[in-house]
């Protein structure tokens, strides 16, 4: 394994990316209309959202909100109660968001800023998005209404997300998006840059030269590699900016897992290109084989308990399957990392087998 | 083994299924010298000279290239050999000095020699003035001798170019002939697979297949004295008559 070769075969391969304006531009621009098409597409108009109302200590001005909250359509106010935990309240009341006052919210009406603490359910994370963003405002409006004051300054919400790990659509979209997009960015580039220098002769001038098939392949590769996790980084950035989405497991565990999901992926898109010689072709086998199995049965739209018993056991075999696995897990943490050891293993052994098949069969094709 | 030829083969044989595209051929190529590969569209010249390259495992018979086995010593071969292909197989995207500097690298050229060297190979080919130029807005003959500069950078034995001047016109394949011919007085053996009589004619010696067998070999003067004809046309239309496969 000689360096420079490696080396030299990356950097022609960025050369080509960054000097192709329009691919590069839709690389990384994918992620971002995905997350943000997914995440508030399917955001329902928020309608009669369930709200419980914790108030410490009852007066007129905390039953005005009160009163407030339950006249606006956008809300319903479903219990107001004295006390309590946050998370317990949202899954007996069925809530979508806690609001809690302080004690002294009447004295401090008259001597801003009114401290508000704002719970939202994270599992429904389109209602709890539009909610966190509809709740301040709605507030402020009220309280500037009742006190004549109209400062930023005059309430401050306390936003919190709540996680129910308990329910199964729980933040789905960030981890499906996370194994769909690494996919098709993954699959379909190699197998059209391959085809390309297949189809234009290049390939033919790599093999002829000096270059081992796994130095060319590796040198190939690596920039497709560092473009996935770049995406990664960029996905899980916009779950955490853009909708509160945090990692809440071990972020190594989800970075290994990611990287062995990239590579798989890296070793599908060159498999493709060792059957196929068209640009087109490719294009085509990367997107059916990758982006359609990971979209429909890894369990990222459809859960996968509700496919045909044919399709279940079809789903086995698609790395996003387990790769959606460890990413839920990881980020729900509703999973402990040694839960996570068959979908890791598992992976590991497609992408090994994978790779193994992939280069063979690359090394041999002339 | 011997280090008289440049290349040397017996009974070389390649088939796909029941088709022979190369069908037992014994071609022996001095050193320095223009050996031209001639035949008709599908006569098998292309695969003939895939398997010299390293690019395609022979179905049966031997050879060596540059001295080593084409069997089993594809790796050193190919670092002895320089390769055209029939298509431009640059990259369009990138200027012309990356696409010698990245040949410079997959040729592993010393660190030292690489400027040098691309001065150098940019210089016989006339393009030097083009460096900084993207490879893909040149006009076709400046991306031929750039596909020259780059297969002949790392100072091959060996230049094996596969139909060099495809379709371009008569100018341009005389100017390209010219740096053909200043490589050979370089010491590079010229292998060189064409269906342009007239090129056949600048060849030192030219061998004719047809339907994967050599149906004659010779220097032009040679073949023409026993075809009794005055052109390469006229021979090549003689022995392409006992073709069936075209």
């Amino acid at each position: 394994m000689n360096l420079r070769f490696i080396i030299a075969m990356a950097s022609k391969e960025f050369r080509h990316i960054l000097r192709d304006g329009q691919t590069l531009t839709i690389i990384l621009s994918l992620p971002v209309i995905m997350m943000f098409l997914f995440g508030y597409a399917l955001k329902s108009e928020i309608d009669n959202a369930r709200i419980v109302l914790i108030d410490p200590n009852p007066s007129p001005a905390s039953e005005r909100l009160a009163e407030a909250l339950d006249a606006s359509r956008l809300f319903s106010l479903v219990g107001v109660v004295p006390g309590g935990n946050p998370q317990e309240l949202l899954v007996e009341y069925r809530a979508s968001a806690i609001l809690q006052v302080e004690p002294g919210y009447a004295n401090n009406l008259q001597d801003p800023p009114v401290q508000i603490g704002a719970w939202f359910d994270g599992s429904d994370p389109a209602t709890a998005t539009t909610l966190r963003n509809s709740l301040p405002a709605f507030l402020r409006k009220h309280l500037s209404a009742i006190t004549g004051n109209k400062t930023p300054e005059l309430v401050s919400v306390n936003v919190r997300f709540l996680f129910n790990p308990e329910q199964k659509s729980a933040l789905f979209f960030v981890p499906g998006l996370m194994a769909s997009i690494l996919a098709m960015i993954c699959a379909l580039l190699t197998s059209v840059t391959v085809t390309k220098e297949k189809e234009s002769g290049t390939l033919a001038n790599l093999r002829i030269s000096r270059l081992h098939s796994k130095e060319i392949i590796i040198g190939k590769l690596l920039p497709y590699f560092v473009i996935g996790s770049v995406t990664g980084i960029f996905i899980l950035a916009i779950g955490r900016i853009a909708f509160n989405v945090p990692i809440n497991g071990s972020v190594g565990f989800l970075a290994t897992a990611t990287a062995i999901y990239i590579v798989t992926n890296l070793a599908i898109g060159l498999l493709i290109s060792t059957v196929v010689e068209k640009q087109q072709h490719a294009m085509l086998g990367a997107l059916g084989i990758t982006m359609m199995p990971t979209i429909m049965l890894s369990g990222f739209v459809f859960p996968i308990a509700s496919l045909p018993k044919i399709l279940q056991y079809l789903s086995e075999i698609v790395p996003a399957t387990w790769y959606l696995k460890i990413v839920r897990g990881v980020i729900l943490k509703a999973a402990e990392s040694s839960t996570l050891s068959t979908p890791i293993l598992v992976l590991s052994g497609m992408g090994f087998v994978l790779l193994i098949l992939a280069s063979r069969r690359f090394a041999k094709e002339k | 083994m011997s280090l008289t030829f440049s290349i040397q083969t017996k009974g070389l044989t390649k088939s796909f299924g029941p088709f022979t595209a190369v069908d037992a051929i014994d071609v022996e190529v001095g050193k320095g010298e223009i050996y031209g590969f001639l035949g008709a569209n599908g006569a098998g010249k292309t695969t003939a000279m895939r398997m010299l390259c390293g690019l395609l495992q022979p179905s049966s018979g031997t050879g060596t290239v540059a001295g080593f086995d084409i069997l089993r010593e594809t790796s050193k071969i190919r670092t002895r050999i320089g390769y055209m292909s029939q298509k431009f197989a640059l990259y369009p995207d990138l200027t012309v000095k990356e696409n010698l500097s990245l040949v410079a690298d997959l040729y592993a050229i010393p660190r030292a020699l690489v400027k040098e060297r691309i001065a150098e190979a940019a210089e016989r080919s006339g393009i030097q003035d083009l460096l900084p130029r993207r490879t893909g807005e040149l006009p076709w003959g400046w991306q031929q001798r750039l596909s020259m500069a780059c297969a002949t950078a790392h100072h091959p034995e060996i230049l094996f170019l596969d139909e060099p001047t495809g379709s371009v016109d008569p100018l341009s394949r005389r100017v390209f002939w010219d740096l053909i011919r200043a490589e050979a007085e370089r010491g590079t053996t010229i292998f060189v697979t064409t269906h342009y009589m007239d090129e056949a004619e600048y060849c030192h010696r030219a061998c004719f297949l047809v339907d994967g067998k050599i149906a004659d070999i010779g220097t032009p003067h040679e073949l023409k004295t026993r075809h009794q004809v005055s052109t390469l046309q006229e021979v090549f239309l003689t022995v392409a008559q006992l073709a069936r496969r075209s």
